[in-house]
């Protein structure tokens, strides 16, 4: 049944994946502006130039028309043209996809080793002083917006201390090569992957220490316990692994969303990824580079989706598809 | 699905255990961290250069190397890779750029240009008279929309009788042409003749007579030039790498200039002005090797109100309006001093100080007067408010200039709302007229002659979608708009913009709030960089630069 629950679950996620273009471009359109009246509006030319433009760049089609041009262009695998950037979409987000990702894909899986084990150590000692100082840490990062933290780690560590540099994603002008680029990179990386891993890591500490807490109450521990498992396994094989679906959840939503990059993040160190991107775009107009945008984190929220689904099966072997 | 394949299925699944998922995983986690590492080593910016490199920030990346379509992002970029007819003096002349001479006829409808023989683009071919015939005519053709072209539209034809002389015709004198206009940079013919522009794959890399040439350009991150070689103007360029660092947050931008990390900050290359507050911080504290250069820029902060609508169809509530607005606390509290308030329609600029009225008397802030002019409008005071009014803006500078604007309309009795949008809903709302009761601000740059400024107070432009953004209809205003581009001779002109000035600030369709200074930042080993307001700005010295120790 697998194969064909797998199957089944394919043919939703696009449909999904087009209902969420639709919906993208309707809201898109629905927003008073368009990329003519932003990039020339102010400035001394004539409404007719501007409606000559919207005639060329095909904005005064009806909104249909326009529709099913965009999906037709989809689905023969064209994201478009980007009228104000002068690029094909599928370049545009192709050059700073990678970027995103290569910051964000760190934060994340970092966030969640040490999230989760730090919601461990606080669902260990229910109610001790180590728990609300885990508790403690986890709301104050929650609570910090990451731009404000990116700021914050700049002045000290950049400014002030001189160990990182304050932004980019390589040194501009330096000699090196090979593994010294790489470390470059890496180097420059520090401190943006802190601040996110930081931020990130509260919600995988909040909920470790929530699910594993519920997983406790539970009577099949007791079971284990007076089977004479020792307090080790029963911790670590049984209530840890149950608790774990959940986190896994939300493990798989941070990585479908993280195609988002982080906005404010990667604009405060001017790191070259999709986040960036596609504010600009929007502020602009930029109807295709938004809509490309949507459709590639749309489709990786969808599918992350539905590999967390699939990894359920493996981490808990009482679900089963059908 | 065949019972088999059923069985294979659920024996895959039965065989992947949890150890064997994490192996697997950890496994391609490393492989792709160790494969994703080696093509960011492989992409990441050229390294090996030389020490001779210039590194500026950009907080916005420029879209493309074309003059004709950038004109309304960052023109002076284009200076790096393109020269223009002309290049722009210490004092704003014009002064030689591929054309070595140049007239005017006394008309002003001809400009005759002799150009330089031999200067090259970068792929070897020469710049001839074709280029410049083909570079005016795509500026021109309304299928564009040049925002530049705008300011030539009545060019009728371009003569090109040898070689290396190029004959611009216009119907009827055109006065922006060589203030404005023939710095921009002259494009090679034959690689931008086919096909549309805006997909022409040398806008991502130009060929250009200019002395840099594109080598690299991340989009997001950097762009990197080289010397040209075979630059016209040997031996310059003198660096031999230039970065163009993209950093959209100004202020990391300038922590990293004084981090050393970048070497030259200019205004130009941050849209809306530089943050002020920073700057004032920097200058004040004087950090050792740092030439911080305040100079004057041809743009002016005006605000409008819709004069075809309640309650701004009225003079009395716009003079009231002119006297409640505390200018100097703007310059003083906003921009930190770095601008001074401006009182009439031509600014005191450079570019157009020979045409700005200094007779006017400003409108003195005053709460006593705008509350008497409000008083006799009609408008008295109902339980402290006399009316509410909207106040347009969009993020960044303008939400703090709203909010001090909100203030001092509130000590007038004017209750105002501010409503924030993106740029686009922002200029869009105002295209359409969706103004009334609405006040909003607007910088309005690169005003090299006062023909331009008076396009915004044309009742020609009036109708709903026009640059009349006030819908102000002065039937002499608009008569004698076009008689003073009607010729070139300023001592014929002023005394029209003069009239013009005084009428507009009598009527006030547009309250001018304030001139910003433009602040340009580069270490001392660097000389020859001259900051200088125009099409090319700054960035037409960064081939003057030179690096000492």
């Amino acid at each position: 049944m697998t194969y064909r629950y797998v199957a089944g679950r394919l043919v939703q996620s696009l449909v999904l994946i087009g209902l969420v273009v639709s919906t993208a471009f309707a809201l898109i359109h629905v927003a008073p502006g368009d990329p003519v009246t932003y990039l020339y509006g102010g400035q001394a030319v004539s409404g007719e130039v501007l409606a000559q433009l919207r005639h060329a760049w095909g904005l005064d089609r009806p909104l249909w028309v326009q529709y099913t041009a965009y999906m037709g262009n989809i689905l023969r695998g064209n994201l478009g043209y980007s009228q104000i950037n002068f690029q094909p979409v599928a370049a545009i987000l192709g050059e700073s996809l990678p970027n995103t990702l290569l910051l964000m894909i760190p934060s994340v899986l970092l966030a969640a080793v040490f999230g989760i084990a730090l919601g461990i150590a606080a669902a260990r000692r229910p109610g001790t002083g180590a728990d609300y100082a885990i508790g403690a840490v986890s709301l104050v990062s929650y609570a910090t917006p990451p731009f404000w933290l990116s700021v914050i780690f700049i002045v000290v560590f950049a400014s002030r201390l001189h160990w990182f540099p304050t932004q980019g994603m390589a040194t501009l002008g330096d000699a090196g090569g090979g593994l010294a680029r790489v470390a470059d990179i890496m180097w420059h990386m520090v401190l943006p992957l802190g601040v996110l891993a930081w931020w990130y890591s509260a919600s995988f500490t909040r909920l470790t220490r929530a699910s594993v807490l519920e997983e406790s109450r539970k009577y099949y521990l007791l079971t284990a316990r007076m089977k004479g498992l020792s307090e080790f396994q029963v911790f670590y094989r049984h209530a840890l692994r149950n608790a774990m679906r959940s986190v896994v959840t939300v493990l798989g939503v941070q990585l479908g969303t993280m195609f988002a990059g982080a906005v404010m993040t990667e604009i405060v160190f001017a790191w070259p990824g999709t986040g960036r991107v596609i504010y600009t775009a929007i502020l602009q107009h930029d109807y295709p580079v938004v809509l490309g945008f949507f459709l590639i984190v749309g489709a990786a929220v969808i599918l992350a989706n539905l590999a967390v689904d699939l990894a359920y099966a493996v981490i808990d072997p009482r679900i089963r598809f059908a | 699905m065949s019972g088999r394949g059923q069985d294979e299925a659920e024996r895959a699944v039965a065989r992947l255990t949890r150890r064997r998922l994490l192996g697997s995983t950890t496994a391609a986690a490393a492989g792709l961290a160790a494969g994703s590492f080696a093509w960011f080593a492989e992409r990441a910016p050229a390294y090996g250069a030389a020490p001779n490199v210039l590194r500026i920030l950009q907080s916005e990346p420029v879209y493309g190397f074309n003059p004709v379509l950038e004109s309304t992002n960052w023109p002076e970029t284009n200076r790096m890779v393109y020269n223009g007819l002309v290049d722009v003096g210490p004092s704003g002349q014009p002064v030689p750029g591929v054309a070595s001479s140049w007239t005017v006829n006394e008309n002003g409808d001809t400009f005759t240009f002799k150009l330089i023989p031999g200067i090259k683009f970068t792929d070897g071919t020469e710049l001839t008279s074709d280029d410049v015939k083909f570079t005016y005519e795509m500026l021109v053709d309304p299928k564009l929309g040049s925002t530049l072209g705008s300011f030539v539209s009545n060019l009728k034809n371009v003569d090109t009788p040898d070689k290396y002389t190029a004959v611009l015709r216009f119907d009827g004198p055109n006065v922006l042409m060589m203030p404005l206009v023939s710095p921009m940079g002259i494009l090679p013919a034959h690689l931008w003749s086919n096909g549309d522009p805006h997909t022409n794959k040398y806008l991502h890399a130009p060929v250009g007579s200019g002395p840099f040439i594109v080598t690299e350009w991340q989009h997001g991150d950097h762009i990197s030039f080289v010397r040209n070689p075979n630059y016209f103007r040997k031996p310059k360029p003198y660096v031999d790498q230039v970065f163009f660092k993209v950093a959209p947050d100004a202020s990391t931008g300038l922590l990293s200039f004084l981090n050393h990390d970048l070497d030259v900050v200019l205004s130009q290359g941050i849209p809306g002005g530089p943050p002020y507050d920073q700057m004032r911080r920097i200058l004040d504290a004087k950090p050792p090797g740092v030439v911080a250069t305040v100079f004057e820029q041809n743009w002016v902060q005006n605000l409008f109100v819709n004069t075809a609508k309640p309650p701004f169809n009225n003079v009395k509530v716009r003079q009231a309006l002119a006297h409640a607005i505390d200018k100097a606390f703007i310059v003083k509290s906003l921009l930190f001093g770095f601008g001074k308030p401006e009182e009439t329609l031509v600014a005191d600029t450079p570019a157009t100080k020979w045409a700005h009225a200094s007779n006017i008397k400003p409108y003195d802030h005053s709460v006593e007067k705008a509350n008497a002019l409000l008083d006799e409008a009609g408008f008295p005071r109902k339980g402290g408010t006399r009316f509410p009014v909207t106040i347009l803006a969009t993020e960044g500078f303008r939400v703090q200039l709203s909010e001090a604007l909100r203030e001092m309309l509130r000590t007038v009795g004017i209750a105002a709302d501010i409503k924030t949008y993106t740029y686009g809903e922002y200029i869009g709302r105002i295209r359409q007229q969706d103004t009334a009761a609405c006040v909003w601000t607007l910088f309005i740059s690169k005003q090299m002659d006062p023909a331009a400024i008076c396009e915004y107070v044309n009742g020609k432009n009036a109708h709903v979608g026009g640059t009349d953004f006030s819908a102000w209809d002065n039937p002499q205003v608009t008569a004698w708009i076009p008689q003073a581009r009607a010729t070139t001779d300023r001592a014929k002109r002023a005394p029209l913009y003069v009239k013009i000035q005084e009428v507009v600030h009598e009527e006030v369709p547009i309250i001018p709030l304030y001139t910003a200074d433009g602040i340009d930042l580069w270490y001392s080993r660097i000389t020859g960089l001259h900051s200088v307001d125009s099409l090319t700005g700054t960035m037409e010295s960064v081939e003057n630069a030179r690096i000492t120790g």
